[in-house]
């Protein structure tokens, strides 16, 4: 015994106000296999076609209160879960009124006096129809389910890469804080800071090439790398190394250990720091990415720090330029990504700019790292006016 | 349960069994139609009653006998498009459908 069950067969409804010509219609729709049910008038048809279930209905044009073609009308302005397939019987032949049959929502015509061969043949197409459209809920029902869990994963996703950003705070004199905005669900920016040892800040923003999924995990993978390695070379570094050497180091170590990643053509820029907790004396390479920007106490307006270099991932014996500098108390250091100074006004493609950044941190440098953090997200969220075209990444360093 | 071949059969028969009774409303309507020559309504029940044998004979083998019920309604449609009617009007539909009625054997 076949353990494959048959699909039940399709319901239709056939409406007629003449019982004999109903009863021949019904007899020739359940011939082909159909349940069927009868209906006397178009107004009882649509109150059965509303409860459901069915997925043809043929119907006599002409009929008193409600006719044939308001029926389907009526049928196709309430849509049904599932289509309903609209014959008409008629024996109009005048094309106007063909037309706009069809356009009401009839689907076909089968001609009066009725001929059983037309109205198998009719049928037989409507079933293909059917199938089709059958197919096609299905699928939708099937993609729908998996955008739901991809949406779910994604959603998740994005509150555990918030999740792994460090949150606003103070190393001695020094306060931190950090804005990330990914362009769509998760994204391939990532700032950190942390104290591996105890003389230096390890401070960086970095940009992964791309965006969404596969720039987030290669933001984690590509973190954990640069965390290790700064480790290591400020662990291993002496009393008198200077910060400079150390980050040129750091960046240069990382470089190598990202090329042997996995080849995914990602690339990603950077900016890397290390602050001497004691001394106040910091050191900055920039690979491939916008220059931080320092605002020095008692001087107006931030300025760029230290020269473009290349990217991370890009040739493994490349070298980079260190720029050092003070930072005494009431010093203010902006890093951030293009997604900031890239980010385009709504409705016309004029980019926010290094230069409106650098006049409202300049306005916001008294209210602290958190201070800049917030106005910078107002000010993009204003002048975007909805969703970012990529990620806005930043991170204030203010020294007290 | 009767096979799909005797159910047509059988709706048939019944088909035939009616249409005297058919044939007699409609010349009855026709009566009406001619006393309230100008009763659109009226007009328009005479009418449906012509569609219906129309449609309907051709589907249970008359063909001929639908055909002629079909010419009937059209010469309907004149008159109800007509702006004033006569009794008199009505005598050639009276003519037509005395001779449909004869060819039904009603």
């Amino acid at each position: 015994m076949s353990g494959v069950q048959e699909p039940a067969p399709l319901k239709a409804l056939v409406v007629d106000d003449d019982p004999l010509l109903l009863a021949l219609v019904v007899a020739l729709v359940e011939s082909r296999g159909y349940r069927v049910e009868a209906c006397g008038d178009g107004e009882a048809a649509l109150a059965r076609l509303h409860e459901g279930g069915f997925s043809l209905l043929v119907t006599d044009w002409h009929m008193p209160r409600m006719d044939g073609l308001a029926l389907c009308r009526a049928v196709r302005a309430r849509p049904a879960q599932a289509y309903i397939y609209c014959v008409m019987l008629t024996a109009a032949v005048d094309e106007a009124a063909l037309v706009a049959a069809m356009e009401a929502g009839v689907d076909d015509f089968v001609a009066k006096p009725l001929r059983p061969a037309e109205l198998n043949a009719r049928l037989r197409a409507a079933e293909r129809v059917l199938a089709l459209e059958a197919g096609l809920a299905a699928r939708n029902r099937e993609l729908s389910e998996a955008y739901g869990q991809l949406s779910r994963d994604l959603e998740l996703a994005r509150a555990l890469q918030q999740e792994q950003l460090p949150p606003p705070r103070s190393f001695r004199h020094v306060r931190l804080e950090g804005l990330f905005v990914p362009s769509s669900f998760v994204g391939g920016d990532l700032y950190a800071y942390f104290v591996p040892g105890e003389r230096f800040l390890a401070f960086y923003l970095a940009d992964i090439s791309g965006h969404g999924v596969a720039s987030a995990m290669m933001a984690v993978a590509a973190q954990h790398q640069l965390d290790e390695v700064t480790h290591q070379v400020v662990l291993a570094a002496g009393a008198a190394d200077p910060p400079g050497r150390l980050v040129q180091e750091v960046v240069g170590r990382f470089n190598r250990r990202f090329l042997r990643m996995a080849d995914s053509g990602f690339y990603l820029t950077l900016v890397f720091g290390l602050l001497d907790l004691e001394t106040g004396r910091a050191a900055l390479v920039h690979a491939g990415h916008p220059p931080a920007l320092l605002a020095r106490p008692g001087r107006a307006g931030f300025v760029p720090l230290g020269s473009p270099g290349l990217p991370v991932g890009i040739l493994e014996q490349a070298s980079w330029e260190a720029c050092e500098v003070d930072l005494p108390g009431g010093s203010s250091l902006v890093l951030y990504s293009d997604g900031v100074t890239e980010c385009e006004a709504a409705g016309r493609s004029e980019a926010f700019g290094e230069e409106r950044l650098r006049r409202l941190l300049q306005d916001a440098r008294d209210r602290g790292a958190a201070g800049v953090c917030g106005a910078v997200r107002q000010a993009l969220q204003a002048w975007r006016g909805g969703g970012f075209q990529d990620d806005v990444a930043l991170l204030a360093l203010e020294v007290g | 349960m009767a096979s799909f071949q005797e159910r047509l059969l059988a709706l048939q028969r019944d088909w035939r069994a009616q249409l005297p009774q058919r044939l007699q409303e409609m010349r009855n309507q026709l009566a009406a139609c001619r006393a309230a020559p100008q009763d659109d309504e009226s007009l328009r029940l005479l009418h449906r009653m012509l569609h219906t044998l129309a449609g309907g004979a051709g589907s249970f083998g008359e063909p001929e006998l639908g055909r002629q019920a079909r010419t009937i309604e059209h010469g309907l449609d004149g008159l109800l498009a007509a702006p004033a009617r006569q009794p008199r009007d009505f005598e050639p539909l009276q003519q037509a459908l005395d001779d449909l009625a004869g060819r039904a054997g009603g």
